[in-house]
């Protein structure tokens, strides 16, 4: 078992190397459709050219409903595609589609779903609680002691502030 | 993802259930649970950090995708387990394993356009496993199960074994 802070700093070190090599390497993967990972947003946004006649999983917010057009968005830009077999979906509508894209600005859905934009900013707000929640219960029955990093609380703190530290033996 | 509500739960769930059966998971320990749940959803920075702007500041690709896969999600665990003293650390590891093993498996069964999740098993496979497509994102009623669920362990651990939960409470 690591013990002391330095061979704990290291292990936690290499840990975040190897993860910030795994973000690099993810950012590098190319589509693999036999794996069933398709070409997405980014790619068709970045170099729509390159992906016609081969199978994408994309979405974006319905632009226009005849025919359906949807604006997929990359980090810094965007596409509109016309969606060929699209469902009954209205404008500002959000729609996931799995197709093959027959042209540069065309995709012929074979898997759609249709989502309103509300739902999305009700999976938000109900994750932030989720997520406030967890942290007040990590403030309350852990703290951060210096010399021995994250520890567990003798006492759950309070809204009074009266705590009793944590750990004091060993 | 289902959204955090649901996976926090879910994670709450299972945690108050083992606490039966293992003493030493406190509600210390279940909370150090719903974290690991929100261990792969840590994705979620790119809005707050845009994989794009790294990309152009590093040189190098990137994309925090990576932490919805079985490899990071476990390096974070690991970073985590490390963060505790030794006494403490095969019991955090357990517990945010089971968080973040409770993401990945109901995340398996989210309706997908085309019907296949997503890497799940990286950086072992880029296969994306097929989803019977049971339930959306953004769907309320997982949350509601979800509720009831840990609402009903909540009960169930109050009522029958209130005892060894007093220290903390």
């Amino acid at each position: 078992m690591l013990e002391s802070p330095l061979a704990r700093a290291v292990a936690i070190a290499l840990c975040l190397c190897a993860l910030i090599g795994l973000f690099v390497w993810f950012g590098a993967l190319e589509p693999a459709p036999d794996h069933h990972r398709y070409a997405g947003g980014d790619e068709v946004v970045a170099d729509a050219d390159r992906y016609v006649g081969q199978p994408v999983e994309l979405s974006g917010h319905v632009v226009a409903t005849d025919p359906v057009r949807i604006e997929v968005d990359s980090d810094y830009e965007s596409t509109e595609l016309v969606v060929r077999d699209a469902p009954a979906v209205e404008d500002g509508q959000y729609l996931s589609v799995y197709g093959t894209l027959t042209d540069a600005e065309t995709v012929e859905a074979e898997g759609t779903v249709a989502r309103e934009s509300w739902e999305f900013t009700y999976m938000y707000a109900v994750s932030a609680i989720a997520a406030l929640w967890v942290l007040a219960r990590a403030v309350r029955q852990w703290r951060f002691d210096p010399t021995r990093g994250i520890v567990p609380r003798d006492e759950p703190l309070t809204l009074d502030g009266a705590s009793s530290g944590g750990e004091t033996d060993g | 993802m289902a959204e955090m509500l649901t996976h926090v739960l879910a994670a709450y769930a299972c945690a108050t259930a083992l606490s039966w059966r293992y003493e030493w998971v406190t509600p210390q320990y279940v909370t150090v649970a719903m974290a690991g749940a929100m261990i792969p959803d840590f994705n979620r920075i790119d809005l707050f950090v845009p994989a794009a702007a790294l990309w152009g500041l590093l040189g190098v690709p990137f994309n925090w995708g990576a932490f919805h896969t079985l490899g990071a999600s476990l390096l974070v665990v690991s970073i985590g387990a490390l963060t505790v003293p030794a006494r403490h650390r095969r019991k955090v590891f357990a517990m945010l394993m089971l968080g973040m093993l409770s993401h990945h498996a109901l995340d398996q069964f989210l309706v997908t356009a085309s019907g296949h999740s997503y890497a799940v098993l990286w950086p072992l496979t880029q296969y994306h496993p097929p989803t019977p497509g049971v339930y959306l994102s953004t769907d309320r009623w997982p949350a509601i199960v979800a509720v009831f669920l840990a609402a009903s362990c909540w009960a169930i651990d109050r009522r029958y074994f209130g005892a060894r939960a007093r220290p903390e409470r």
